[in-house]
């Protein structure tokens, strides 16, 4: 996975944020340790950071934090979900996902009020995946049953959500970590989500009301 | 459920469990996990497993195989830890081994604290030899060197003091013995405010960097100041 970084240096000079603030954000969880990305250079090791992410992440962080306690932002941007419950009305008021998926939820849930954040979140996910065109509807229901199935055991732990294509037959899976991966030609990459940042995104939706 | 109290003197075996209090006068062996209010060894305790505890007192030796997590743990005489330990306070007066990473509120004391992975504390105040094999990440650092080279990899927070010790009082008619010539070696400082002593670091970084005597430093960049000792190294300086 190719993405840009940026040195520790750059970071503080472009964000204009201290060296003991950058520490303390880490200490508190509010930037993920897999962000840190050692590397050897020339003056010995550096850290590097994704730029795109920890660029948002900061203005995130600098956004909110005269409002917020620093746990409150830390629970916010964890990648471990809060034991958020919602109820069928709120999930509708608050246009978190399509109607057609919406549907599903429903008669999956049946009489029951409370949604999880897991359930919510396999449906945010696949929401997404159709709203960007890349899957059918059939594939949307295979891939938010595999995640609702499978994600409780990676709960709390950083994952990427992959879908592969061959000959129009769609395969999905979860991957612990990030890691490379290498297919087969002919195999088409529809789809790799890192599962955090749709944690994030769905966490700032359920807390903007 | 009223919990039970497990007390040890002389040599026994233990399985572990749930108690209020746990005493060990002597020699304990433990096979499991200890979950309990109090925990205090005098003497000689092997924990093969994990210890959650709201308090625990080692006045002599203990080996932990598991994770540690307790709200004060007093290290009086000698710990070894191979797991991961969070503790809110954690007081130092002897010799604490951590094999994993440590995640304190306040790190407190004097003698000997190893920790092989990170350690993270909003307050770390020690006098004596302090290595850590990863990052110290404290809002602030206060170190007092004694007796012989402490080694860190890496300092980061927002205020860092690296003295050579003459803080602690105690410590004086011990230290008559032997000549001073404790010091720290670092390869990365990271810091708001930065006062070394007596410190080999690779790169240091700050707001604003006291470079006092006995330093050794490759590259210092700061940005509103840099003050350095005359009885201190510095290849390179910049300001950012």
């Amino acid at each position: 996975m190719d993405q840009e970084l940026i040195s520790k240096k750059e970071l503080l000079e472009l964000t204009g944020i201290s060296y003991g603030q950058l520490y303390r954000w880490k200490r508190k969880k509010l930037i993920p340790e897999d962000w840190f990305i050692r590397k050897s250079t020339f003056t010995g090791q550096e850290t590097f950071f994704p730029k795109e992410k920890i660029l948002a992440r900061i203005e995130r962080i600098k956004e909110l934090k005269d409002e917020r306690s620093l746990d409150e932002l830390a629970a916010m941007f964890a990648p471990d979900p809060a034991a958020v419950v919602l109820t069928k009305e709120e999930v509708v008021k608050r246009h978190i996902v399509s109607d057609v998926v919406w549907q599903w939820l429903n008669e999956q849930l049946g009489d029951e009020e409370g949604v999880s954040f897991t359930q919510l979140l396999s449906l945010y996910i696949v929401d997404r995946l159709l709203r960007s065109g890349e899957i059918s509807v059939e594939e949307g229901k295979h891939i938010w049953k595999m995640f609702e199935h499978h994600y409780p055991a990676l709960q709390g732990k950083i994952c990427e959500l992959i879908v592969l294509r061959k000959i129009g037959v769609a395969v999905c899976f979860l991957l612990e970590g990030t890691a490379d991966l290498y297919v087969e030609e002919g195999v088409k990459l529809v789809a790799r989500l890192h599962v955090p940042t749709y944690i994030e995104e769905l966490k700032w939706h359920i807390s903007e009301g | 459920m009223a919990a039970r109290n497990l007390t040890i003197n002389g040599s026994a075996f233990s399985a572990g469990g749930v108690f209020d209090h746990v005493s060990i006068r002597g020699e304990a062996t433990i096979h499991g996990d200890i979950e309990c209010d109090r925990c205090k060894v005098f003497g000689s305790a092997d924990v093969k497993g994990a210890v959650t505890a709201r308090t625990i007192r080692l006045f002599g030796e203990a080996d932990i195989n598991g994770l540690v997590r307790a709200e004060t743990m007093g290290v009086f005489g000698e710990a070894d830890i191979r797991g991961d330990a969070h503790v809110q306070h954690l007081q130092l007066r002897g010799k604490a081994e951590m094999k994993g990473n440590v995640e304190a509120t306040a790190i407190r004391g004097y003698g000997e604290l190893s920790v092989s992975g990170s350690c993270e504390a909003e307050t770390v105040s020690l006098a004596g030899v302090v290595h850590i094999g990863q990052t110290l990440n404290a809002e602030q650092v206060e170190l007092s060197l004694y007796f012989a080279t402490s080694t860190i990899k890496e300092i980061g927070g927002q205020t860092i003091h690296i003295r050579r010790g003459s803080k602690w009082k105690a410590f004086h008619w011990l230290t008559r013995f032997s000549p001073l010539t404790a010091t720290l070696t670092a390869e990365v400082i990271e810091g708001d405010e930065i006062y070394l002593e007596y410190t080999k670091a690779a790169v240091v970084r700050g707001e604003k960097v006291t470079i006092g005597p006995g330093c050794e430093i490759g590259l210092v960049e700061y940005r509103t100041a840099l003050v350095q000792d005359e009885k201190a190294v510095v290849n390179e300086k910049r300001q950012r």
